[in-house]
């Protein structure tokens, strides 16, 4: 049973992210995308991870995404008919990374080892202990970053409304 | 409380320095009145001045008890962070360079963007920039690297763009972006199976894990191979190596002046300090076999980055090749670091990138002098400039001397030091192609110096200095370069 929803769940993910590259028009990529992380939600439900999938979906699906359609729409781009050739020139460049990951997969999983990770009970409790009190430095850190963030893109968008402004 | 003031207010203080001054220029910025803009300009070199205190006072105040500093018995997060940062001796002389380079670098780009807009996020970002820097140089383990690197590089990819109204600095910016996210994932994917293989993200753990009998040939070795190849990428992105070197000369060329200096000298330092603890303090057991792919790369680096130089007309794309061509030249200086006890001689990789740093900003301060007088980095800008501005026709030939490497300049001793170092360690063929790789470069340099003396221009007098602070600038890091080549070991600990 967990064979059958592992392959099905894989081949679900596979098939959405290469409907991402593979679809012409962004709304359409962007909503493969969507269903690409659901995939791989479920596969984190499979590991046991309930909190990755949780959070996957949640920010992912829930924020990401749903600005990238904003994006997509507010910008309204033309889809681009007239390159045909890039859509075979995708297909090979993504076959033969596909086929390379492949054989680095054999060779390191054959070499793996047998090592289960360790899944704890009560995963969010776990997390936010460790953030808080192991991990509490490279948090702060996180936090600068998080700040500094803020103000990066407070300054680019403020430099574009001047460069905006000048030219009205 | 007092375990937390030795082993952690105190190392951190150099960092604390410009997170403090970062913090401090945010609240002045929100009172945003116009009778405290003078003051934002003060406080923002404030960073950097306190900084070099605070590594003064560690460096007084014996360093080897940081360093010899062991974890237990106190709480969770303090024997984290006593296990994830490394302080010695040799990591507070890179703080040194650090701070100084920072200072330097501010007040070129404070001169540089005095009327604009953006000053006071400008100066922002850069702090929280430094004090990732620092972080970034004495991380001792995984997820202190991959949090410095990124706290060090997403403000760079802002400040690229920063200015609305530069030809293609948007461009830039974005190509940095996509470049550097790409091998940030790479890294986050080494990381990953690093984890994965050993168990620990901390550097001692795990190349004691690594030195183990079957750690390097066990099934989990064959994956700890594949990280360190993926490192090589990633970091190779960072540092500008030669088969991902792209996105180089389009980011140097399209960020303001200073910014490129910024990111030539204070940013490239850093990068180097990573490498050298991602390299030898966490993959030295497997040494031989990424030394067999740094060797290469450094080679054909050289002759990318002088080649390339070759046919540039713009003096920003030419040092931007030319930075390229000293990253191989470092990665050779790097690959050939020995090791008494347990540690690592860096002196002269770090003497090298000290001097490199200093030419670049202050070739960079030139540069951008002239941008502002004649509106154009071309070389053609520069011409006649020996005769209309003679001290600074001076400044300019020193540097790009000192790039060129040869005697008596400070670049042609870094240079001899790195390559002894190379000879000694057994990598001589390497270093006959770095020689080779140098006599090519000399072609691109005179060409410079060609334009600087030998030519007559018709409006050679057009060079206008309305920015006293950035000829200091120049005339700071020509005088430390004075100072490096009479006294190279003052800086060699």
């Amino acid at each position: 049973m967990r064979e059958v929803l592992f392959i099905a769940f894989s081949l679900f993910t596979i098939g959405a992210a290469s409907g991402v590259l593979l679809s012409r028009n962004p709304v359409y990529s962007a909503f493969s995308l969507i269903l690409s992380f659901f995939g791989l939600s479920g596969l984190y439900l499979l590991w046991g991870s309930t909190f990755m999938a949780m959070i996957q979906i949640l920010i992912y699906t829930g924020a990401i995404v749903v600005l990238f359609v904003f994006v997509v729409m507010l910008l309204n781009l033309q889809t681009n008919r007239e390159n045909s050739s890039n859509i075979v020139f995708l297909g090979v460049v993504s076959a033969s990374v596909w086929l390379f990951s492949l054989i680095i997969l054999r060779v390191l999983t054959r070499s793996i080892p047998n090592k289960i990770l360790e899944i704890p009970e009560n995963q969010l409790r776990t997390i936010s202990k460790l953030l808080f009190t192991r991990y509490l430095w490279p948090f702060e850190i996180l936090s600068f970053f998080l700040l500094v963030m803020i103000i990066a893109i407070f300054a680019i968008t403020r430099t574009q409304e001047i460069a905006h402004g000048g030219e009205k | 409380m007092k375990p937390v003031i030795d082993y952690f207010l105190i190392p951190v203080m150099p960092v604390a320095a410009f997170i403090v001054t970062g913090l401090v220029l945010i609240a002045l910025q929100c009172l945003n009145s116009a009778k405290l803009k003078p003051l934002i300009k003060l406080v923002a070199l404030t960073g950097p001045v306190f900084a070099i205190g605070a590594t003064w006072f560690l460096f007084k105040n014996a360093p080897l008890e940081y360093s010899r500093l062991q974890p237990g018995g106190h709480q969770a997060w303090l024997n984290e962070f006593i296990q994830s940062y490394l302080l010695d001796s040799t990591t507070l002389i890179w703080y040194w360079a650090i701070g100084a380079l920072s200072f330097l670098s501010f007040v070129f780009i404070e001169t540089y963007f005095k009327d604009k807009e953006e000053l006071p996020e400008v100066m922002i970002l850069l702090q929280f920039v430094s004090a990732a820097m620092m972080l970034l140089v004495s991380a001792n383990s995984l997820l202190m690297v991959f949090m410095a690197l990124e706290l060090m590089s997403l403000p760079i990819y802002v400040l690229v763009g920063i200015e609305p109204n530069r030809h293609h600095g948007a461009e830039a910016s974005l190509k940095y972006f996509l470049f550097g996210s790409f091998a940030t994932v790479l890294l986050l994917f080494s990381i990953a199976l690093i984890y994965s293989c050993t168990g620990s993200l901390h550097f001692n753990q795990i190349s004691s894990f690594l030195l183990a009998p079957t750690g390097g040939n066990n099934p989990s070795g064959l994956m700890a191979l594949t990280a360190s190849a993926l490192f090589i990428i990633s970091v190779g992105f960072k540092l500008g190596l030669a088969p991902f070197h792209m996105w180089l000369p389009d980011a140097y060329e399209g960020a303001s002046t200073p910014i490129t200096g910024f990111m030539g000298s204070a940013v490239k330092l850093a990068a180097f300090g990573m490498a050298v603890r991602l390299w030898w303090g966490m993959l030295a057991p497997l040494s031989t076999h990424w030394i067999s792919i740094l060797g290469p790369l450094a080679v054909v680096t050289m002759f990318v980055g002088n080649l390339g130089a070759l046919k540039q007309r713009n003096l920003k794309r030419l040092l931007a090749y030319s930075s390229i061509s000293h990253a191989g030249y470092l990665i050779l200086g790097l690959i050939s670091i020995s090791k008494t006890g347990s540690q690592l001689n860096t002196q002269n990789l770090f003497y090298y990138l000290v001097v490199y740093g200093f030419m670049f900003l202050g070739a960079l301060g030139l540069i951008s002098l002239i941008e502002r007088s004649s509106g154009g980095t071309d070389i053609s800008n520069i011409e006649g400039l020996g005769f209309s501005h003679p001290l600074l026709g001076l400044c300019l030939t020193l540097f790009v001397l000192s790039a060129a490497g040869i005697p008596p300049t400070a670049g042609f001793l870094g240079k001899y030091f790195l390559f002894s170092d190379a000879v000694r360690n057994g990598h001589t063929n390497l270093v006959i192609w770095a020689v080779l790789s140098s006599t090519v470069g000399i072609y691109y340099y005179l060409r410079v110096i060609i334009a600087v003396y030998m030519t007559e221009s018709a409006g050679r007098s057009s060079l206008v200095i309305r920015d006293r602070s950035m000829v200091m600038v120049v005339l700071a890091c020509a005088l430390c370069m004075i100072f490096f080549a009479m006294f190279p070991h003052r800086l060699g600990i």
